[in-house]
């Protein structure tokens, strides 16, 4: 898993200390900041931010999950400068957020266990009501049982990528598989076949596109191991 | 030391009125009483310290305080203390110690059948044995200065000496004589009392060599000097070999088998062949001798006696306990196999069966065996196998070799190997490590005592590879005697110890076993090559890529087959640069084809039992070329394949190959298999008695051996195999006198009457299974000194308690019964920073467990009783444990948590090993029971160190350490074991934590509230799985690294609950509470609500009713309690409504109302129904009644616990 998260890390360069500033002089390579701009948010301090996810939500603020559990809430995310002033813990205790959406004020998330939806009903900024959307997944114990989901499609089902358990067999329900969750509740089995799913999204057209994180190896012949 | 016969010393008559220090020089003790310093010097002792204090004359000593003990009586050989001191600081420096005066084991031995006592006290004996000038002592000792007239060439010799009482002496001015063999070799008599132990004082080998340690006693006491002496060997005046001498003092060997390469300097008679006398020196100075013996020997005949380690180190210079001694032989010697005994004397007698010899063809050499039995004594010295066929004429002889070699040969299949030297080297590491050079001779340079080492002569001779790992394996299958130990070492560790004991081994060419086709192509994807037209074919040994006689481009195809034993499944390691490929019965198994450096791949096949095609192509296209096949299945461990093969269609074995060892011996003969005498040495087997030690089955019939012999009882002292020269068919163990002497002292002893004691037996058995040669118990046994140092740790600071295999004082009381049996029955490692290893002794040994119980085991006391709450206690054990408390996971390991200092043992396993009574007693006074130890007290004068638990009452602290580690592996964690923990520490508002937790399923939500509670609600369970006080929860294990695992709670008085669903429709108050699951019952968790505090409300639902589950902790002494509130809605309809709050093997109501469940925990429930106590199986269960108002109902409970 952590390679996995590192990974992510890197890409959105929300703790990296990469820069591409307007005035740099060009290089004769191109780089990310010739074709967009990159800005380096400053995370609070002490604060282990591995993040997972992110989700914009209606009031401006970006939510960003983390393998811990926590939600934090970035406000003006697309500032100039974004400090640790910006941040704050929308949520906590949740069990290995990978992937959020949003619908109706509700933040969905796609946790180990299920996928639940969060609120804040007092509006003093912090989640206080929990519910859980569809958890009828199985889930053993095994630390490959992740769960990574899609944003809402077009039919409001959330596509939800099942890690199988261990790899040469699926003993746990569901777990190598790609299921639907409905924004009401229902959990619709939809392929097998997911081995080590590195997330899922989908394209303008609304196909749905999942990636794998496995080595690949090499086929052996029968009665032959390496 | 020279011989300048210095008569100037001053011999003052000692006035006892006069000057307090009266003479320089005393030669008995009871002159030496008139001088105050006298009473004073001398050696001291108490628990894991000695002192040795030495006169300097005057009122002044030198203090040498030794750590561990006295020199050979628990010094660990290094840490040593000198303080020069007056009377007064010498009184300061010795208290608490206790003023020993130590006696030579050897003390009054008695002389053997055979020697020459050259001095028993008497004149006559001076007279006869001693030179002119030999003078005597009014009380009848000799004095220094004397020659024997009887001359020796290879002897033993037995002397005791002592030296005077000489304060103001120094060096080799105080008490100095010297005893020289064949008065040539010096070694020093000197009053070198708590000095360095070198070549010149007591115990040196003057100018050769210093004694492994200065075994040297106080002044005037009787002290012993035992050696061996084998005289150096010339031919035609020059010399060919050294003379060796082997030198125990005060029963301790400080020299073995030490090489004299000269004469003494001084010494009145030069090297050369002839005997020579025993001369001790006269320095001056009045040195005092009594009981001198010498027994002659034959070196090289008495090189070929039968060497059990039990026996010569306890016995063969000390006939004082000559039946002790003999009832050993008997059961080493296997005498009773033959010789029915009485059943009194069979409990004497722990017998030592022969080898098992029904699968002997697997594993021995034929040709071993052949030269074997016709000489064993000469091929192995120190055999206990007698020889049968030595007194027949040769032509007879051989004849009978072969037929038994031959009949032997025909019980297996044997098959060579050749050894490889990186397991030799590996082996050799292990042979040195673990324990074997307890009892054989070290291979490193280290010179060991030879008498004291079981023989391991030629095994590459002897033993087939495959055949010596089986043995290795489990030793107790061929012996089941248990003599030689099982090591429980791994496949791997056993073939590299196999490896090491065969030596290099290469097997050479045998007769051609292979079919080969040469192809003048390489390929760098190998094709069929069977389908190709070879460029040259023919027959070679093994997988011998040479025959294409090409560097590159070509390709070989091998064809051979296999004979398989035994159907399994078997696995191929084929290597290869380049590529390659096998196929057995035309089926591929190994692919390792392409372009590539040296590369093994393995396949897997079943085999039947039968005959297999084996097809190997390969093919080189151009760099380096090495083709190797191994393979392993049951019953062959892994191997090259090459001497397996055979080009015979119907498996059977080419002619065998020859193998060459690099430490064969030398034979002008050679065995060849003779099947027509197979029969005939099948009842050779039988007629000669081999049968009669030897276990051997055909065809599941023990071969049987008819004769008859007498019963022990009817035997005579020197009579048959104890004759001198032995009938023909008598078998010849060629025992030594002592051997002999020890026999026939069993054999003219009254008949045993009473059955061994168990004392006896623990004795009995400890010389037997060479137990000494590790573990000392009571005042004998522990490596001797010149094995000592090879005794290692991993640890060295540890000093002699990591490195040496502890005493067995007290085993029967300290270890439980059933892990005493586990430990002897299955060996144990326990103690991570020892090298050397317990072994697996089998069931041989197992009468030991009830004689060390019997003998041991003190009676019961009283052990402190706790009358709290077993969750607390345990807290309280582990608090002890932990860093917090008594700090022991500072020595001791936990489990897979290493301690912060030395590795001590792991706590985990503690209860499982001690015996409780034992461990009260030890805690507080570890160096009563186990002297030397590190271990300190942490209950100084009663008290314990950790005063806030129990009020430092030792004895429930020490009962509540033992009920904490009774988990064992489940224990909690102590404090200061774990680092780098991500403590979640909820200070000023709840934290939930949802991640696996132990003891919940993976839908585990945890809850740490600043109050100090904690609770894990289990999502799966829709319950209230586990509640606890203290710290909440270290999340490293989850959010470090790849999160595998259950995380424990961190703090302490867990409690785990059964997690039935809590809220149920009951059919009536007397329905069972439902089993099903959740889930089965339609439950489903809806999520949950935080409070303006942050703390949350679990929400479910049926299809009756929806609830609402809350829990909010109540701060009180001494921890916090937690309220838990159910709000449950449900339609007015909905009837039989029950909440269980609780269910546990004993609840009891308590006087205020509360309930008391399990003794730990205590609830008070809130609600409109009254709760209603009901017993269910074999549980107690508190059943709530919810009546529903308005669609609503509340239960609350109050847990304190």
């Amino acid at each position: 898993m952590p390679f996995l998260n590192r990974s992510i890390i890197c890409l959105l360069m929300l703790t990296s200390v990469a820069v591409a500033q307007e005035d740099a002089p060009k290089a004769a390579v191109p780089t990310e900041g010739d074709y967009y701009p990159i800005t380096t948010f400053e995370t609070p301090k002490d604060v282990v931010l591995e993040a997972s996810s992110f989700q914009m939500m209606p009031n401006g603020k970006m939510a960003v999950a983390s393998r811990r559990g926590e939600i934090w809430m970035i406000s003006d995310p697309f500032a100039e400068n974004v400090t640790a002033k910006n941040f704050t813990r929308f949520a906590h205790g949740l069990h290995e957020v990978l992937s959020m959406t949003e619908k109706d004020g509700w933040l969905y998330v796609i946790q180990r266990p299920d996928v639940s939806r969060i609120r804040d009903t007092d509006s003093d900024g912090i989640a206080d009501e929990f519910e859980v959307v569809n958890g009828d997944w199985g889930i053993s114990g095994d630390y490959h049982e992740y769960a990574f989901g899609s944003k809402f499609d077009k039919d409001d089902n959330i596509w939800v990528v099942l890690c199988l358990t261990g790899s040469f067999s699926s003993q746990v329900p569901y777990r190598g598989w790609c299921v639907r969750v409905s924004a009401d509740g229902q959990m619709t089995p939809t392929c097998s076949g997911v081995r080590s799913p590195g997330g899922i999204g989908a394209n303008s057209l609304g196909d749905i596109f999942f990636t794998r994180t496995i080595r690949v190896r090499g086929t052996a012949p029968a009665n032959s191991s390496t | 030391m020279f011989r300048h016969h210095l008569f100037m010393v001053t011999f003052l008559v000692v006035n006892a009125t006069n000057a307090t220090y009266a003479a320089d020089v005393y030669d008995s003790p009871e002159a030496a009483k008139a001088d105050p310093d006298f009473q004073r010097q001398g050696e001291y002792k108490k628990d894991g310290s000695g002192i040795q204090v030495v006169a300097q004359g005057e009122g002044n000593f030198t203090v040498v305080i030794y750590t561990g003990g006295l020199p050979g009586d628990g010094w660990n050989g290094r840490d040593k203390q000198n303080i020069e001191a007056n009377a007064d600081d010498v009184a300061d420096l010795t208290e608490g110690y206790q003023r020993i005066e130590r006696q030579s084991p050897t003390i009054g031995a008695a002389p053997p059948e055979g020697a020459v006592v050259l001095f028993d006290g008497t004149q006559i004996s001076v007279d006869e044995h001693w030179e002119k000038g030999a003078r005597l002592t009014d009380d009848g000792l000799l004095m220094e200065g004397i020659t024997s007239k009887d001359k020796f060439q290879d002897f033993r010799i037995h002397a005791e000496f002592r030296t005077p009482f000489m304060p103001k002496a120094r060096g080799q001015g105080r008490g100095n004589s010297g005893l020289y063999y064949q008065g040539r070799y010096e070694t020093q008599i000197l009053d070198s009392f708590g000095l360095e132990g070198k070549d010149n004082e007591t115990g040196g080998i003057y100018e050769i060599q210093s004694p492994n340690l200065n075994m040297c006693f106080p002044p005037l006491t009787w002290q012993t000097y035992d050696a061996e002496f084998k005289a150096a060997r010339f031919e035609n005046g020059e010399k060919v070999s050294n003379a060796t001498l082997t030198v125990r003092l005060n029963g301790v060997t400080v020299h073995s088998s030490v090489e004299l390469p000269r004469g003494t300097r001084a010494a009145p008679v030069k090297e050369g062949p002839e005997p020579g006398p025993i001369y001790f020196q006269n320095h001056g100075n009045p040195v005092r001798f009594r009981n001198i013996w010498v027994q002659p020997l034959n070196h090289e005949k008495e090189a070929r006696r039968p060497l059990i380690p039990g026996f010569e180190r306890f016995h063969a210079s000390d006939q004082t306990q000559a039946i002790a001694s003999g009832q050993l032989l008997l059961g080493e010697l296997n005498c009773l196999s033959c010789h029915s005994a009485s059943d009194t004397l069979k409990t004497h007698v722990l017998t030592k069966t022969a080898p098992i010899l029904t699968k002997a063809g697997n594993r021995l050499h034929a040709d071993y065996v052949w030269n074997f039995i016709q000489d064993p004594h000469g091929v192995k010295p120190g055999t206990t196998m007698p020889s049968l066929l030595d007194r027949m004429p040769e032509p007879e002889r051989k004849a009978a070799a072969t037929a038994i070699a031959s009949f032997l040969s025909t019980t297996g299949a044997f098959k060579n190997q050749s050894s490889n030297k990186g397991s030799i080297k590996n082996g050799e590491r292990l042979f040195h490590e673990i324990g074997c050079i307890a009892c054989h001779a070290p291979r490193n340079g280290t010179p060991t005592n030879p008498n004291t080492s079981v023989p391991l002569v030629g095994l590459g001779e002897k033993y087939a590879l495959t055949g010596l790992e089986a043995f290795l394996k489990k030793p107790h299958d061929v012996r089941p005697s248990g003599r030689m130990p099982g090591f429980n070492l791994d496949d791997n560790q056993t073939r590299d110890l196999a490896h090491f004991l065969v030596g290099p081994i290469v097997i050479e060419a045998g007769e051609p076993n292979v079919k080969y086709s040469v192809f003048n192509k390489g390929f760098s994807e190998v094709p069929d090559l069977g389908i190709l037209t070879p460029d040259s074919t023919g027959f070679t040994s093994g997988l011998d890529i040479s025959v294409a006689n090409r560097a590159q481009d070509f390709s070989v195809r091998f064809e051979a087959y296999l004979k398989v034993d035994k159907t399994g499944q078997y696995r191929f390691h084929l290597g290869s640069d380049d590529g390659s490929f096998l196929y057995i019965d035309g089926e591929e198994v190994v692919d390792a084809d392409g372009v590539h450096p040296h590369t093994t791949k393995t396949g897997r096949i079943k085999l039947t039992t039968g005959v297999h095609k084996i097809v190997v192509d390969y093919s080189e296209v151009g760099g380096e070329e090495s083709l190797a096949l191994e393979f392993e299945g049951p019953d062959v461990s892994r191997q090259p394949i090459d001497a397996w093969l055979t080009q015979n269609a119907d498996g059977s074995p080419m002619k065998p190959t020859i193998t060459k060892s690099e430490n064969a011996n030398a034979s002008s003969d050679t065995y060849v298999f003779d099947g027509a005498l197979v029969e005939t040495g099948q009842k050779l087997f039988g007629s000669l008695g081999c049968a009669k030690c030897h276990e051997l089955k055909r065809d599941g019939t023990p071969v049987e051996f008819a004769a008859q012999v007498p019963a022990i009882a009817d035997c005579s002292p020197g009579k048959g195999c104890l004759a001198e020269t032995k009938m023909d068919r008598v078998p010849d163990y060629e025992l030594n006198r002592q051997q002999i002497d020890s026999i026939n002292a069993v054999l003219t002893s009254a008949t045993e009457t009473t059955a061994a004691q168990p004392d006896e037996t623990i004795v009995h058995a400890m010389k037997a299974f060479n137990c000494y040669g590790c573990h000392q118990r009571g005042s004998i046994g522990g490596p001797e000194a010149d094995r000592n140092t090879q005794f290692i740790s991993r640890i060295p600071e540890m000093g002699d308690e990591g490195r040496l295999p502890p005493p067995l004082n007290g085993v029967g009381d300290k270890l439980k019964e059933t892990w005493l049996k586990d430990v002897l029955n299955n060996g144990a490692k326990n103690r991570p920073y020892m090298l050397t290893q317990m072994p697996a002794f089998g069931s041989a040994a197992g009468h030991l467990v009830n004689a060390f119980i019997e003998i041991d085991l003190a009676e019961p006391s009283k052990l402190a009783a706790l009358d709290d709450a077993d969750h607390r206690i345990k807290a309280n054990g582990r608090k002890l444990v932990g860093s917090e408390g008594l700090s022991c996971i500072k020595c001791h390991t936990f489990g897979k948590y290493k301690s912060a200092g030395i590795q001590a043992l792991d706590l985990q396993t503690m209860t499982k090993r001690i015996n409780e009574d034992w461990f009260h007693r030890y805690l507080p006074k570890p160096e009563a029971l186990r002297p030397g130890t590190r271990m300190p007290t942490a209950f100084p004068n009663g008290k314990s160190v950790a005063t806030e638990i129990y009020d430092g009452d030792p004895g429930q602290q020490i009962s509540a350490i033992w009920r904490y580690l009774s988990d064992a592996d489940k224990a909690k964690v102590p404090d200061g074991v774990l680092g780098g923990m991500i403590e979640l520490k909820p200070n000023t508002t709840p934290i939930i934590y949802r991640n696996f937790i132990e003891g919940l399923t993976p839908r585990g939500i945890a809850v740490g509230y600043p109050e100090g509670a904690n609770i894990a609600w289990d999502a799966d369970t829709m319950s209230l799985a586990m509640i606890w006080h203290g710290r909440f929860i270290d999340s490293s294990l989850h959010w470090e690294g790849r999160g595998q695992g259950r995380q424990q709670p961190l703090g302490d008085h867990a409690i785990k609950f059964d997690q039935t669903v809590p809220v149920a429709v009951l059919e009536s108050a007397s329905s069972p509470w439902p089993t099903e699951s959740p889930k089965q019952l339609g439950y489903r968790f809806l999520g949950y609500r935080l409070d303006a505090n942050g703390r949350p409300a679990f929400r479910y639902r049926s299809a009756e009713f929806e609830v609402n589950d809350k829990l909010t902790p109540v701060p009180q002494k001494p921890d916090a309690a937690l309220q838990r509130t159910l709000n449950i809605s449900a339609a007015a309809s909905v009837s039989s409504l029950y909440v269980r709050a609780a269910v546990g093997r004993v609840i009891t109501k308590q006087d205020d109302g509360s309930y008391l469940i399990d003794n730990a925990i205590r609830m008070r429930t809130q609600s409109s129904g009254l709760p209603v106590l009901r017993q269910s199986g074999d549980k107690s269960e508190l059943l709530v009644p919810v009546s529903v108002t308005n669609g609503t109902a509340e239960v609350v409970q109050e847990i304190s616990w």
